[in-house]
């Protein structure tokens, strides 16, 4: 989770980026915030992203960032 | 039958409520799906068979898409692998008859296309995609499928919807609400206004100067693109709302489709305001798809090692950038102007992605709030520019006419002939025109702050709350541009 949150602090400098819920609902993350994102978490955590997932709902947060990286883990 | 003529809302609409009403809940689907058929046979007589032609082959493609899926032992990567050949041929199929109806002019073939085919198509493919993603299961009654494509108020000009949004809103079969009705009808009033006030007045003005612009010089041109931003937002927006608010009275939410657009930061922030459905559309299956695409991921993998960073960060969101505003531009018909317009905004973007990150060091290092008033004024003038210039260039005839336009805008510009030019509209319909622009603005000033203006009403003493409708209605009625010496002007994006 520190990891995630240090790419999250990197990409939104001055973001409470540990609390925020609507990381995306309030436009904090746009389309291509999403993809460096994406790219960054691919490489960290190896796991494959797919444009299925690119919802608001694993977006939002860093909580349902760290859901959604556990469960690709899990299905790899 | 189109949404801002009077016997939509006031005879149309009010016998559907009626009869659905009167209709048990587990049959009011039935009925919206009956109504939906009738609407479209009133506006696109026996087109009909290619819009159920669409209908059963997104219908069938999601049933494959889960008889693969359920009867095969491959998870993961290898099941969506042989998923795809289903989802391509579906998508194709579909996208053929969209090619075939709006694209075969360019070869001199000109056929009728089906009102609403390029927005129902998006719908389809949406479906299908998500079915292929596992966002939504593939629905088994064909009824509530045809009843998401075929939904009365937005099947000739949009929002494009998902599936997921409205399908279980359409088939629920609600029961009728006075706060959905009144709301809804107060939406549709409004956008009755800004079609009939604004939008229509304007349309002889605009007409005159694209007809013939080599007659006036820059300013009036400039003048020209000007009215011609405002009478497409009007209209357009307009629409929604009364397509929006029809939705509301049956308690059914459609998504927005504007939210300020002229209150954007930029180029990029415009197109999250503007027409948002198709940008969301683009971004969810354009943008991502090719940005998450293998080829793309390899480059940038393969940048990233050798340690071009900046190549790596740019490489995937440019190329998607590029066929996103492709299909932007092509999406809104067969010519060179709506390539350009898409171009237009892929190069704008582009720069914006890329000088952001400058920018905002540098007003960090200066200690400039980037929010601040100035900055925010000379960033709504630039929007300004931008969104005028590109709105000529789409409604202009011929790429040659938009950049003679552009070119006499540059160099043969005289404010002072500006008082002097024939716009073909009087003065009575420039000051109503002028006063219901002031109303448009200060409305969205309201809504931008996130106040919303039907709720505060609802809260005023009844006198007072009726004598604010009674006097939009009276006006639209006193005001709005139809009867002798007006052409009741079709719905602008209906065409594309």
């Amino acid at each position: 989770m520190d990891e995630l949150l240090e790419i999250l602090e990197d990409l939104l400098p001055g973001e409470d980026v540990e609390n925020c819920t609507t990381l995306i609902d309030d436009h904090i993350l746009d389309s291509f915030g999403i993809l460096s994102l994406v790219s960054e978490i691919e490489d960290n955590f190896e796991v494959e992203i797919s444009p299925a997932e690119l919802i608001p709902e694993n977006f939002n947060s860093a909580a349902a960032l760290w859901d959604l990286i556990c469960r690709l883990k899990e299905e790899e | 039958m189109e949404y801002h003529l009077l016997t939509y809302s006031l005879l149309f609409l009010p016998a559907v409520l009626f009869l659905y009403n009167l209709t048990p809940v587990k049959f009011r689907w039935v009925l919206l799906l009956i109504v939906n058929f009738v609407f479209y046979w009133m506006i696109s007589g026996k087109l009909i068979i290619y819009f159920l032609l669409a209908s059963v082959i997104t219908y069938l493609t999601g049933l494959a898409l889960e008889h693969v899926a359920a009867n095969s032992s491959l998870k993961g990567k290898a099941l969506t692998k042989k998923k795809r050949p289903v989802l391509a041929i579906g998508i194709l199929l579909n996208l053929s008859m969209l090619i075939i109806f709006k694209y075969l002019k360019l070869v001199g073939i000109n056929l009728i296309a089906p009102v609403g085919i390029s927005y129902y198509t998006l719908q389809t493919i949406s479906y299908m995609t998500d079915v292929h993603r596992k966002t939504i299961p593939a629905d088994h009654n064909p009824g509530r499928l045809i009843l998401y494509l075929s939904f009365f108020p937005q099947v000739i000009e949009g929002p494009i919807s998902r599936y997921s949004e409205v399908a279980n809103d359409l088939y629920a079969g609600k029961n009728l609400e006075y706060k959905n009705i009144t709301f809804g009808y107060q939406r549709i009033l409004w956008g009755l206004f800004k079609k009939m006030i604004i939008a229509d007045h304007l349309a002889p003005a605009v007409y005159k100067i694209f007809l013939h612009p080599e007659q006036y010089d820059g300013s009036s041109i400039a003048m020209g693109a000007i009215l011609f931003t405002t009478q497409l937002y009007a209209e357009f927006s307009g629409c929604m709302d009364i397509i929006i608010g029809s939705g509301e009275t049956l308690g059914i939410t459609l998504p927005e489709n504007f939210r300020q657009p002229f209150f954007a930061k930029n180029a990029s922030d415009f197109w999250r305001r503007w027409h948002i459905t198709l940008g969301t559309w683009l971004k969810d299956y354009i943008f991502y798809p090719i940005s998450l695409a293998k080829p793309i991921k390899d480059v940038t993998k393969s940048a990233k090692k050798k340690g071009h960073l900046g190549f790596s960060k740019m490489f995937g969101p440019t190329v998607s950038l590029f066929f996103v505003w492709l299909t932007n531009g092509i999406w809104h018909g067969a010519g060179w102007t709506y390539l350009f317009y898409g171009m237009y905004y892929f190069v704008l973007i582009f720069f914006e992605m890329l000088t952001e990150p400058s920018f905002e060091k540098f007003y960090v290092k200066h200690n400039i709030n980037s929010d601040g008033k100035i900055l925010t004024v000379l960033r709504a003038i630039k929007l300004f520019f931008i969104v005028n210039i590109g709105e000529m260039f789409f409604r202009a005839t011929s790429m040659k006419q938009g950049f003679s336009m552009f070119k006499q805008i540059l160099f043969d510009f005289h404010i002072s002939s500006l008082p002097e030019t024939n716009f073909g509209i009087d003065n009575y319909d420039i000051l109503l025109c002028m006063g219901g622009v002031m109303l448009l603005f200060i409305v969205d000033v309201i809504h931008e702050k996130g106040i919303s203006i039907r709720e505060k009403i609802a809260g005023y003493r009844l006198p007072l709350r009726w004598a604010i409708w009674y006097a939009m209605i009276f006006g639209i009625i006193i005001m709005g541009a139809y009867g002798a010496g007006y052409t009741v002007m079709d719905m602008i994006y209906a065409a594309y």
